[in-house]
């Protein structure tokens, strides 16, 4: 933490260097922020790309006082809902749920979940995510994604610690929902255990 | 533990985020309770299968294009952008926040003239406050008891206050707001709260001065739970002793009721009304 703080001190001196180690240390779990809260490879790049121009334009505004992890999350999360709201994300990039359970039926004869293999069920859990509403999105991919814990989270966020737990509630809960709107009951269980 | 409280609390119970004796409260229950156990079960698959999902690694590109972008410019980034009309729309937030601020010193020093005088509407909102009421049944009571029993009587500047009456609290279309010693917070959250997670609305906590809470959330009128038929007046009496003054987009609104002033700003206009809302207590009148 200590080095942290250094590099925050030397980047709003301008220091690339500082910035490059910021970068090494957070940019993969950015990236991962990123990617669960957009839902696809090629936005998740833009965004992590965006996010580090802002955090080098913003960290003067950086109190010293806060943790750093927190505030650079902070941002991340709140550009990632912003760009979803904005719908500059590209459209298409990844099916439907229920156009993607659809191209799984070959045959009406075949039960839809026999078809459905592991990787068709993670890309269904990846779009599903990004249907939730933004609050239910930020926390579920902060705890299932990046394996925060709910007071990190709340920090992140602004919010209590209730209120992450309740929004996981409803969050996981609403997941399960799409996944059966899906198609994809209890008899996808036995494909992932 | 009742069971809605149970159920609200079995992700963080999946987390391993309770203290032993909450969890172990949950685990008693779960083991008499299908319906609860069955939710766990689906927070528990829903948890295993996200976490299955892989993520693909951050490509070495990435460092590459921000190192072009922020240290090929001609000038120094930092300096290009410390102007704060460099790019007006990356800094809205903060113009808004700033028009904000400024539409609140207006209205403070506005009313402030107005602190010796109360005025009358006061005590007939208070009237058709108190008589839309509640209808949160036994839970309230169960609430109320518990509270009771832990030493704790809500007050509100010296009047016991009871959500029944809804004798606290102020409400500017679907937004509610009430006022409670922060010692009381548990209490009152626990009973917002099961509107918050029926209907998904928001609940918001601000701390103000001296111990105190206010609490903001947001109910529809036709929310079973909701004031009533008195709400309606309530508001439009609230509307028409209110001083307004609009700025912008924004339309700022302050009444009084008992001992606290209220301001609430927001656009009116739109579905998504968000009030910022700020309150003084006022000296208690000799």
């Amino acid at each position: 933490m200590e080095n942290e703080e250094r590099w925050v001190e030397q980047l709003k001196l301008g220091d690339r260097q500082a910035f490059q180690k910021l970068y090494e240390k957070y940019h993969a779990k950015v990236y991962t922020t990123a990617f669960g809260m957009l839902g696809n490879e090629a936005d998740a790049e833009d965004a992590v790309q965006e996010i580090f121009m802002k955090i080098y334009h913003k960290v003067a505004t950086f109190n010293s006082r806060s943790n750093i992890g927190t505030w650079l999350y902070r941002i991340a999360v709140n550009f990632c809902i912003d760009l979803k709201r904005s719908s500059t994300v590209s459209p298409s990039k990844s099916l439907s749920v229920e156009e993607t359970l659809l191209n799984n039926l070959h045959d009406s004869s075949v039960e839809p979940e026999k078809t459905v293999i592991v990787s068709e069920v993670q890309e269904l859990v990846r779009k599903a995510i990004t249907h939730l509403s933004p609050k239910l999105r930020s926390v579920i991919v902060l705890r299932d994604l990046q394996g925060m814990t709910h007071m990190e989270i709340a920090e992140i966020l602004g919010c209590s610690k209730g209120t992450v737990s309740s929004r996981l509630n409803r969050g996981r809960r609403k997941l399960r929902a799409l996944m059966i709107l899906a198609g994809l009951d209890d008899t996808y269980r036995s494909e992932l255990t | 533990m009742l069971h809605f409280q149970i159920r609200r609390l079995l992700s963080a119970y999946a987390d391993g985020e309770l203290e032993k004796s909450a969890e172990e409260n949950i685990r008693q229950h779960i083991r008499q309770c299908d319906s609860c156990l069955i939710i766990l079960d689906e927070i528990k698959h829903s948890k295993k299968v996200i976490s299955m999902i892989s993520i693909p690694s951050a490509p070495k590109s990435i460092w590459k294009k921000v190192e072009s972008e922020l240290f090929e410019a001609k000038r120094n980034p930092i300096q290009q952008y410390a102007s704060p009309f460099a790019n007006l729309f990356d800094h809205r937030l903060e113009i808004m926040l700033s028009a904000i601020s400024i539409a609140l010193l207006i209205i403070f020093f506005k009313v402030w003239q107005f602190e010796d005088n109360v005025p009358e509407m006061t005590s007939t909102a208070e009237t058709h406050i108190s008589t839309a009421g509640f209808n949160y049944g036994k839970y309230l009571d169960d609430i109320a008891a518990k509270r009771r029993a832990d030493g704790f009587e809500k007050v509100y500047h010296g009047k016991p206050v009871d959500f029944k009456t809804a004798d606290s609290i102020a409400s500017i279309g679907d937004f509610h707001m009430c006022i409670i010693p922060s010692a009381l917070t548990g209490y009152v959250l626990e009973e917002i709260s099961v509107l918050t997670d029926l209907c998904h609305q928001s609940l918001e906590i601000r701390y103000i001065k001296d111990g105190n809470v206010i609490i903001v959330f947001q109910q529809p009128a036709t929310h079973p739970y909701s004031l009533g038929s008195g709400k309606k007046e309530v508001v439009n009496i609230l509307s028409v002793y209110c001083e307004k003054m609009v700025v912008g987009d924004f339309t700022a609104l302050t009444w009084e009721l008992g001992n606290t002033r209220f301001v609430a700003i927001g656009r009116l206009e739109t579905a998504d009304f968000e009030a910022i809302v700020s309150a003084s207590i006022m000296q208690a009148h000799s």
